[in-house]
């Protein structure tokens, strides 16, 4: 469906402001430390989506409290809304990683 | 987007007890001024039960809340701002079952996302600066609070979709 990239969905409640600023961050985030965005699909949107995204989702990224069961991993980006950088570089960083051995 | 003096509510100049009554009053003077349709109050209290907006800040303990309502309550894009000496709390953002004491609430009658998020961003990074707190807690006149916001307009993150 996406053309073998890593899917990464960042949600939060409304789909509109906080995962849309958390994509954000992330997308730059990625890019500043050399991820190929190329390889890469990061799309923001509504929690009530995940459902519609389970089977592609590769990584999931959200800015409200979830607490969801799935067979990928679950990252908490609030810290792209309050401006919290160390917050910021620990989420970027565990991405980092298991987009690289993910393409192992 | 131009900033109204007549919505802008330096320290002491607003008390509310409940985020309700809050909302309910800011909405009524964006009513007044002719940003917003008549249900606008209604729509804002609606949305903030589904998806509060209190947002805990990183590095402050002067918190915002961003209140806001569908797009298509609002005619005219306006800003409603208020410094509470008393602070007021929110349910937060990233965790609805939790309260924060929101210290400045920015009602936000703004059409497009995307402007939305660069006001907040801009909003959360000038709040992360201790003296921009302190100028902010210490406005006493419409026009400080006024320039204020018009200095973080236009914000900081590049909108890239």
């Amino acid at each position: 469906m996406y053309q073998n990239k890593k899917f990464i969905f960042v949600c939060c409640g409304a789909g509109k402001l906080t995962s849309f600023m958390a994509a954000e961050g992330l997308r730059k985030g990625l890019k500043e430390i050399g991820i190929d965005m190329k390889k890469l699909k990061i799309t923001h949107g509504m929690m009530h989506d995940i459902g519609r995204y389970e089977k592609d989702i590769d990584i999931l990224v959200s800015s409200t409290n979830y607490k969801g069961n799935h067979s990928f991993p679950v990252f908490n980006g609030i810290a792209f809304v309050t401006g919290d950088e160390e917050g910021q570089k620990e989420v970027i960083q565990s991405v980092a990683e298991l987009l690289k051995n993910q393409q192992k | 987007m131009k900033i109204d003096d007549r919505l802008l509510f330096p320290r002491g100049t607003i008390n509310a007890e409940s985020k309700e009554e809050l909302i309910r009053l800011l909405s009524e003077k964006l009513w007044e001024c002719g940003y917003v349709e008549k249900d606008f109050s209604e729509s804002v209290l609606c949305r903030e039960k589904r998806y509060p907006t209190g947002l805990k800040l990183h590095g402050t303990t002067f918190h915002i809340a961003i209140p806001h309502a569908e797009p298509e309550y609002v005619k005219e894009d306006a800003v409603a701002a208020v410094v509470l000496s008393e602070p007021v709390p929110f349910c937060r953002m990233d965790d609805p079952e939790e309260e924060v004491s929101v210290s400045f609430v920015v009602m936000l009658a703004i059409r497009d996302a995307a402007d939305h998020m660069k006001m907040l961003s801009g909003l959360v990074q000038a709040l992360q600066n201790p003296e921009r707190v302190e100028e902010l807690s210490c406005a006493a006149e419409e026009k400080e609070l006024a320039k204020f916001l018009k200095s973080i307009q236009g914000g900081s993150v590049n909108v890239s979709e």
